[in-house]
């Protein structure tokens, strides 16, 4: 079971993190499809909670899924096995415990990019590409998400640093490199709902919910190109993520092609997370440096000049961050 | 646009080759010098050494690389296909800023081998006329080793290069390597110390009766004072080396070096941030050189002299955004600018991993370790090989910094989950590797000419590349692969042995080496290079194109040696010969 980090329960959105949604009469032209604005309101820990979500007419049962999703991505603390009926819950919000709403000290965790329904999707899958087990922390435990989060909301930040971004924009052989102009925080948001949408599609509820086992299959399935149209998926997937009805076409399309295809996206999430776990934790990501004690990769070493010839005899120094080695040569700020 | 006061000496590009010329026109003449750079000045205080130990940032992110929002190339392995832009960093990573790509190199420094400047001789005579496939386009240089010898020295000796000499005036030295041409003295520093992989690697080579020897290193192994007076301490082989500048000042570098000697002058001025993109010339001189300032303002830079010493890329772009130089023609193999582009065939080589062994992979330098040359070059008898050239084979620990280098691991490991972490758990540190750095012949299809779509962000037409491997080189690979490479990974014991011996067709995406050459090429004959023997071209005399973009073909080795030794060569021959009198050198 994974310590909870106190302070990310401080995460749970209490406003909209939606603009207004259309009414119905402005929705798509699509004649067998109608939209609505629907409010969500409840009371949870003592406060008030509006959720404006777009929703299909007609998924009545989806409200209570989305309700559940949302709170599980809401409590990103929460180990990634599912809770009790997770996959259908009948009691929404109300299945959460929020007892630990009050304020507490500012501090500066949160999301800056994600809202805390996406970032509940990369924490679940992350944990699955590195878990928690007999070997030691996992990506839960080094913040993975939080990296993740910090990196994407960087200006200019490409798949491996600025990249070159003037058309026209073709389709060319692998070996001529990533061609899309997709840039990858959008690459993120739209792999994260068709991720969802797949879990949906594939265990009826969605990916925070499934048991780990359902996840790894999700993953193994999008690591050799499955479902084929998962990036043409992901818009429709959006809007209503619980819902069992979700694969009905809202109007909402996308062609990301390859560059949000099942392999790639897996590609893209999987060589984050190993960043993000392995990277100095001066990057948001390997915190308490729990990715090099699993290697014994050392870290910020001033000098091995005393140690090198030391043939076939482990290295017995400490771990050391950037921001230590900083302290140590600088002395600070 | 403004057009400023005149300059003596105009330097385009402010890495390892203005560096040198700045360095020796300040020294030796009295000249007024301006250096444009499209980068930052850096230095070991206090960027790297408050810095450099963040991979995200300086080895995935690239720091110190060059823009690619702002400039990159297009790629295509052959004339059939359309180009595109490499988008991201990949197959090589040019520098950005004073210094060059040598702040951030790894140190390997090599002098070519004697008969790779006189190569298409040396292989007719040894093979006949009809060895050699028919699309190559490899030539000689037009200068011998004799010539060079001493530019090698010179460069060495500023840059406190470390080995162990080979051969010294035609005297075989022990434990160096033998297929070196004769050196006038042993190199100006030792080797530095050795990590453990590298040393189990030349322990079984050694066994094997090959004559391994310490690779040349740019990794300081003491603390050197070079003839300038400038210093280098020793390295700390604390692992961050390639893709970072050195924290502790102990990687040969320019701005260790030439170029703050060349700074104490007070007649040498950078300008920062200065993206040349075209010298303008008119009645068979170069007049000024016309770049966007830090702010991106057009500004024309007059010049008596002007030296194209950017990374070799941006020296064949710039001489064709020019108009300088006949543009080459594959398909009616007419023309020089962009001819002959190479670069370095990998894909030879081997990973040991051993349940029994510690290796500290995490500790080392870019260049400590060791390396054989019976397989490189011509060293070997080719006949009935059906493939000419071949490769160092070397074994290096550069530090396996986690992010990019938490493996290689066994190939039944599982790429993530429960799987993974044990088996990254168990051989993070256990694995030792050598590979091959291979020849790159020149071919006629392989060359370098502007992309007809896309622009940089100030509207000029990206280098479009167009290169691919040959057959003569998918057969030395596999043949390096299965006989020497196998040998060697076999007598290295170890629990799991695994063998690479497969290139198909070049790809832009997987870093391989920042060893790209040719395309502004060196000769005596005008209808094949652009620039004489002495990095002069052959259309505008008071223009020197110098760098790697001068390499008729690429050796197996790292070039950085040899670029030196040329920066040396044009530096001599500015000096003494064009500036008592200014005009064509040949």
């Amino acid at each position: 079971m994974v310590t909870p980090d106190p302070t990310n329960e401080r995460t749970l959105p209490t406003s909209s993190p939606d603009a207004e949604g259309p009414d119905a009469g402005q929705g798509p032209a699509e004649p067998t499809v109608r939209t609505v604005a629907f409010d969500l309101v409840g009371e949870m820990g003592g406060r008030r909670i509006d959720r404006r979500r777009l929703l299909t007419t007609g998924a009545a049962t989806g409200l209570a899924a989305t309700a559940a999703t949302l709170g599980a991505g809401g409590a990103l603390a929460q180990d990634a096995t599912p809770q009790p009926g997770g996959g259908t819950p009948a009691g929404g919000m109300a299945g959460h415990d929020m007892a630990g709403m009050e304020a507490g000290p500012a501090t500066n965790q949160g999301f800056t990019v994600f809202v805390p329904f996406q970032a509940a999707i990369i924490q679940a899958a992350a944990a699955r590409l590195i878990p928690t087990d007999e070997h030691g922390p996992g990506a839960t435990e080094a913040g993975v998400v939080y990296f993740i989060d910090r990196q994407l909301a960087k200006e200019g930040m490409g798949l491996r640093g600025r990249q070159y971004e003037h058309g026209p924009f073709l389709e060319g052989e692998p070996n001529q490199g990533d061609q899309s102009q997709m840039p990858v925080r959008d690459r993120f948001r739209l792999g994260i709902f068709a991720l969802e949408s797949f879990a949906q599609q594939t265990f009826n509820k969605g990916f925070v919910a499934c048991s780990p086992e359902e996840q790894d299959k999700l993953l193994s399935d999008l690591e050799q190109g499955i479902p084929e149209n998962f990036g043409g998926a992901a818009l429709q997937a959006q809007p209503l993520p619980g819902s069992p009805d979700q694969t009905s076409n809202i109007g909402l399309e996308t062609d990301a092609g390859a560059s949000v295809g099942a392999d790639a996206f897996f590609t893209l999430l999987l060589n984050w997370t190993m960043a993000g776990f392995f990277c100095d934790p001066v990057q948001g990501g390997n915190r308490d440096m729990v990715g090099w004690k699993l290697i014994g990769f050392p870290g910020a070493h001033i000098s091995y000049f005393n140690e090198i010839e030391k043939h076939n005899q482990p290295f017995q120094g400490e771990y050391i961050s950037l921001g230590q080695y900083q302290e140590q040569v600088g002395g600070g700020i | 646009m403004a057009t400023l006061p005149k300059v003596d000496v105009l330097l385009v590009g402010f890495g390892l080759v203005n560096g040198v010329i700045a360095n020796e026109l300040s020294k030796q003449t009295g000249l007024n010098i301006v250096a444009l750079e499209r980068g930052p000045y850096r230095d070991t205080f206090p960027d790297f050494l408050q810095d450099h130990f963040d991979e995200w940032r300086y080895a995935v992110q690239g720091e110190l690389f060059q823009d690619l929002s702002r400039n990159t190339v297009t790629f295509r392995n052959e004339r059939a296909q359309t180009a595109l832009p490499m988008r991201q960093w990949g197959s090589f990573l040019p520098g950005n800023g004073v210094g060059g790509a040598m702040v951030h190199w790894n140190g390997a420094s090599w002098r070519f081998l004697p008969q790779h400047f006189e190569y298409r001789t040396h292989l007719e005579n040894r093979y006949g006329a009809g060895f050699l496939p028919e699309d190559t386009t490899i030539q000689d240089w037009g200068v011998t080793w004799d010539e060079m010898e001493p530019y090698f020295t010179q460069y060495e000796k500023t840059f406190g290069i470390g080995g162990k000499a080979g051969n010294i005036r035609g005297e075989i030295q022990e434990g160096g390597n033998p297929f070196e041409g004769p050196r006038s003295e042993e190199y100006p520093q030792p080797s530095p110390k050795k990590p453990y992989g590298p040393t189990l690697f030349h322990e079984a080579a050694t066994q094997l009766g090959f004559k391994s020897f310490p690779q040349p290193s740019g990794n300081s192994a003491g603390s050197y004072t070079n003839p300038d007076g400038m210093t280098l301490a020793p390295c700390n082989y604390c692992g961050f080396c390639e893709r970072f500048g050195c924290h502790v000042g102990a990687k040969a570098s320019p701005i260790l070096t030439v170029i703050p000697s060349a700074l104490k002058s007070g007649r040498v001025q950078v300008r920062q941030f200065s993206n040349a993109f075209r010298v303008n010339h008119r009645n068979g001189q170069a007049v000024s050189v016309s770049y966007y300032d830090g702010a991106g303002r057009e500004q024309e830079q007059p010049a008596d002299l002007i030296v194209l010493g950017a990374w070799m890329l941006e020296n064949v772009r710039l001489l064709l955004l020019s108009g300088i130089g006949q543009p080459y023609d594959p398909v009616q193999n007419t023309g020089v600018v962009g001819r002959n582009y190479t670069y370095q065939t990998g894909g030879a080589g081997a990973t040991i991993w051993y349940d029994d062994k510690v290796m500290n992979r995490f500790m080392g330098a870019g260049a400590v370790g060791y390396a054989i040359d019976e397989f490189h070059s011509d060293n070997f008898d080719h006949s009935g090989l059906g493939f000419f050239g071949g490769g160092n084979i070397a074994s290096n620990q550069t530090g396996a910094r986690p992010i990019q280098s938490s493996g290689p691991l066994p190939e039944e490991t599982p790429g993530w989950g429960s799987g993974w972490k044990a088996g990254v758990k168990q051989y993070y540190n256990r694995s030792a590797g050598f590979g091959m750095q291979g020849e790159s012949p020149a071919y006629r299809q392989n060359y370098v000419d502007l992309d007809p779509t896309y622009r940089d962000a100030w509207g000029n037409p990206l280098l479009r590349m167009t290169f691919n491997w040959t057959d003569n080189e998918r057969k030395m690979v596999r043949w390096i692969a299965d006989n020497p490479i196998t040998q060697i990974a076999n007598a290295m014991g170890g629990s799991i042995t695994q063998i690479r011996g497969d290139i198909s067709n070049y790809s832009i995406v997987p870093y391989q080496s920042t060893h790209c050459q040719g395309g502004a090429v060196m000769g005596s004959d005008p209808t094949t290079s652009v620039v004489n023997t002495f990095l002069q071209t052959w259309e505008l005399p008071n223009l020197f194109v110098v760098g790697a973009s001068a390499f008729p073909q690429n050796a197996g080795y790292n070039p950085t040696g040899t670029v030196g030794a040329l920066a040396y060569r044009a530096a001599d021959a500015i000096i003494k010969q064009y500036l008592p009198n200014p005009g064509p050198l040949a």
